[in-house]
């Protein structure tokens, strides 16, 4: 019985050859390898097989990857051993999210870092060459500007020289919402101690 | 002018490096203080997905693995989703329940006042200066946004910058993913 069902198929698959006149081998897939092959199913309506002229150039008008990008169906083209043609239907394959088919390997875990990324600092980049109108204070030029600064919400704040940016920590409990600008003056006679002052000004 | 309270902006950021995959949410005050902070592991496809997605697989990646799981998973709604990949626009348009921008920076002179906005020659695209003393930023919207709509993200936009730098948050997703992989930021 089962070698008359082996040998049916033995059979098809040597009238299959013959068919595509040795263009086309077919072999059998041991059952373990056909297993690895796990896709999603493809909805697909009725295929019409229709037989061409084959002196006619058909050409292959896409490809199943090309398929896979396809979100409004259309019409495909594919042509076989140049003497049929098959006109399918549209073909639309959405791969699933989370299961069944395909799966990546590393599926997308999304993970809450709320608290942890409030210690990082907020950064503020120097905007004094957009002043119209720089502050005047006697004595001293106006060298850095960072704006907007929640004054009453600062728990901390640093100078980064290398970059000239101000790092700024808020306190996250803080209900303050007034804006200021945080304004860094050199003083242009100081020929030592600190040449350096910083002065709240309004914010913009 | 001082934010309202209650208001918030949501920043979304793709990084691809290579064959890994990372995505983040972060969703601040109008004081740029995060409210709600979410982002994936990096997720890095097989060679036989990369064949058998071909060309589509950045894009299922992208929009439908990362994306529309950090919309998911964001508790804290924002008034705006605001991307710096104008390619995830059209998705966030269809998935978000706000409305989705694209906002970069730019090198021009600041416009003559703050709210004006000079449309571009790109569709959807504008220039508009967010508050006095900063170039203006380049804002696009989603092809076929109406003009109130525009104007309102606009205003959304002003008050916002009135107490935070609009773009820095970018940054802040960048070294806080930079974090999480050197292991100083744990769930």
């Amino acid at each position: 019985m089962k070698r008359g069902f082996i040998g049916r198929l033995e059979e098809i698959g040597e009238s299959l050859s013959r068919l595509f006149a040795g263009r086309v081998r077919v072999r059998s897939l041991p059952p373990r390898r056909a297993r690895v092959a796990f896709l999603p199913p493809v909805r697909r309506g009725p295929i019409n097989i229709e037989h061409l002229d084959s002196r006619q150039n058909t050409p292959v008008m896409g490809s199943l990857a090309s398929e896979w990008r396809c979100v409004r169906p259309h019409r495909m083209n594919l042509a076989l051993a140049g003497s049929v043609k098959i006109c399918s239907a549209p073909l639309e394959v959405r791969p699933p999210l989370t299961k069944g088919g395909l799966s990546f390997g590393i599926s997308p875990t999304i993970k809450d870092a709320t608290e942890r990324i409030r210690f990082l600092p907020q950064v503020r980049g120097n905007r004094v060459r957009y002043l119209k109108e720089k502050p005047f204070v006697e004595g001293s030029g106006l060298i850095a500007l960072f704006s907007p600064i929640i004054k009453d919400a600062l728990l901390r704040e640093v100078l980064e020289r290398e970059r000239g940016v101000l790092l700024i920590w808020y306190d996250v409990s803080s209900d303050a919402m007034l804006p200021y600008m945080l304004a860094l003056f050199r003083r242009l006679d100081a020929s030592q101690g600190d040449i350096f002052s910083w002065r709240w000004l309004p914010g913009a | 002018m001082s934010p309202q309270k209650g208001l918030a902006l949501g920043y979304l950021r793709l990084i691809e490096e290579g064959n890994l995959f990372q995505g983040a949410a972060l969703v601040t005050d109008f004081r740029g203080i995060p409210l709600d902070f979410r982002y994936t592991e990096p997720i890095s496809p097989t060679r036989l997905e990369r064949i058998l997605y071909g060309d589509a697989l950045d894009v299922y990646i992208r929009e439908e693995v990362i994306l529309e799981s950090l919309l998911k998973a964001v508790e804290v709604k924002p008034s705006l989703w605001v991307c710096n990949d104008r390619k995830l626009l059209e998705f966030l348009e269809e998935h978000a329940a706000c409305p989705p921008i694209f906002l970069e920076s730019t090198s021009y002179s600041p416009l003559d006042a703050v709210g004006e906005m000079v449309p571009q020659p790109e569709a959807g695209a504008y220039l508009v200066q967010v508050d006095p003393i900063s170039a203006p930023l380049k804002l696009i919207v989603p092809v076929g946004t109406g003009e109130d709509a525009v104007k309102s993200v606009a205003s959304i936009l002003i008050e916002a910058a009135a107490s935070m730098e609009l773009l820095e948050p970018f940054a802040r997703i960048k070294r806080a993913l930079e974090a999480v992989a050197a292991g100083e930021i744990t769930e």
